[in-house]
């Protein structure tokens, strides 16, 4: 199945994409994924206050991330 | 137009994120009923200009499950907690400059609950729905 990353705003403007669908055999901590991905050229500076959430719901950086999860990068929200 | 029903609909039946201008009418439709003594409204509208740059139009985009499930669970807060009726609807893709991008509406007895369920709705939903301004379209 796999891990699906969702990016928005400025971190999908910044990697040129919206998702990235990545391969994931044990269980991984968000805090591990976030450091993983700020490797990644285009996020090298940080994710600048991003939320995390998986399956919808807010995670925090102990949280588990398994396979078949959505894992979606929030920056600051601005609507309305 | 058919004949308007008394009853209201049913919260989740109301759509909470659309492509589609925001009608004002229907959100209070929505909400209202024999019972509402006060209805109040708030309309977040595009401005035609921002810090100084004329705006054409903003471009908004959401996480649109989490969105919903967030706007809905606003809405539902508002309404225990005020009993009152809520409704919240943002409008997501091009907005043109005057046109509304986000509506609140509450329906209830009086109007302090009312009001405060109202500034409620919009003020969490601004605060916590995975929407963003994608993109400025700025006049030439």
């Amino acid at each position: 199945m796999g891990l699906r990353i969702l990016f928005f705003g400025g971190c999908a403007e910044r990697l040129g994409r919206k998702s990235l669908d990545v391969p994931l055999g044990a269980p991984v901590r968000v805090s591990e994924l976030v450091s993983t991905l700020t490797e990644l050229r285009p996020l090298r500076g940080g994710l600048g206050g991003v939320q995390i959430a998986i399956n919808l719901e807010y995670a925090g950086a102990d949280a588990e991330v398994r396979d078949g999860d959505e894992v979606a990068f929030l920056p600051p929200y601005s609507g309305g | 137009m058919g004949t308007k029903s008394l009853s209201c609909p049913p919260t989740a039946a109301v759509e909470v994120l659309t492509a589609l201008p925001l009608r004002l009418e229907a959100a209070l439709e929505a909400v209202r009923g024999p019972e509402s003594g006060s209805v109040v409204s708030m309309l977040g509208t595009v401005r035609d200009s921002e810090e100084g740059e004329a705006i054409l139009a903003i471009h908004y985009e959401a996480y649109e499950p989490m969105a919903e499930r967030v706007i809905r669970s606003v809405v539902a807060e508002a309404e225990h907690r005020w009993g009152v009726r809520a409704m919240a609807v943002h409008r997501l893709g091009r907005v043109p400059a005057g046109e509304t991008a986000v509506l609140a509406a509450a329906a209830g007895v009086h109007r302090e609950e009312t009001f405060a369920a109202c500034r409620f709705v919009i003020d969490e939903v601004k605060a916590r729905a995975p929407i963003w301004k994608a993109r400025f379209e700025e006049a030439l």
